[in-house]
């Protein structure tokens, strides 16, 4: 026969979430390198947490347009052109 | 030489930011169309970028651009087109923004080297969280 009271108590071990007092006894248990898998983990956790600005195993590339030289030249020739038809 | 203080703000009504930035509200006008926007004020950008969808607002035709722009970072991936717009700084006379005009979506509306900066000097005051334009006209 189920013990419906059995599942329901594992349901809720499942469910509560730990917090930092709880887990802080497992985490110094933790040998040298999975210390820094944990720190890995955390680190991506906060900042997909935040609202994902950085990607895991991503090349990540500047929003600012710091090298587009060319096209810079490009516009200012185009202004120039523009400025010079505006004066005649 | 007319001269206008402005906050450095997290809200930009379509998104807010973690931290204020130097993002600078102006009007943009194209042929009788306009649309008010944030522009983040970027002096390490060598041009000033229009993300695609405010173009479109502006009625600006993709296929009738024909110059061809190559940008860099994470716009590499993307197209993009010179346009002229009309922009409105409260305060200002009206001047003529030369805009990298990007086929992505996700750009940020950046205000760059060429031309807001040749036509505006910008003083970052970041620890009294303003900064300050002035004309050049």
């Amino acid at each position: 026969m189920v013990n419906t009271n059995q599942i329901h108590n594992q349901q809720l071990t499942i469910e509560k979430v730990m917090n930092y007092i709880e887990v802080l006894p497992t985490l110094k248990a933790l040998n040298h390198k999975d210390k820094i898998r944990a720190i890995q983990f955390l680190a991506n956790e906060v900042v997909e947490e935040e609202d994902s600005i950085f990607v895991n195993n991503q090349e990540h590339k500047f929003v600012s347009q710091t090298d587009s030289f060319e096209a810079s030249r490009m516009l200012q020739k185009l202004l120039d052109e523009h400025n010079a038809n505006a004066i005649t | 030489m007319q001269s206008h203080k402005y906050p450095y703000i997290k809200d930009l009504s379509d998104k807010i930011l973690l931290e204020a930035m130097p993002y600078l509200p102006l009007t943009l006008e194209l042929n009788g169309n306009t649309k008010q926007v944030f522009g983040l004020l970027d002096s390490g950008s060598t041009v000033n970028v229009l993300p695609y969808n405010i173009g479109l607002k502006l009625g600006a035709a993709w296929d009738n651009q024909n110059v061809n722009l190559r940008l860099t970072g994470n716009l590499a991936d993307f197209e993009a087109r010179a346009l002229f717009v009309n922009a409105k700084i409260e305060g200002f006379q009206s001047v003529t923004l030369a805009f990298a005009w990007t086929k992505s979506e996700y750009a940020t509306l950046i205000l760059g080297q060429t031309n807001f900066f040749s036509l505006f000097d910008v003083c970052f005051m970041r620890q009294d969280i303003e900064f300050e334009i002035k004309s050049k006209l």
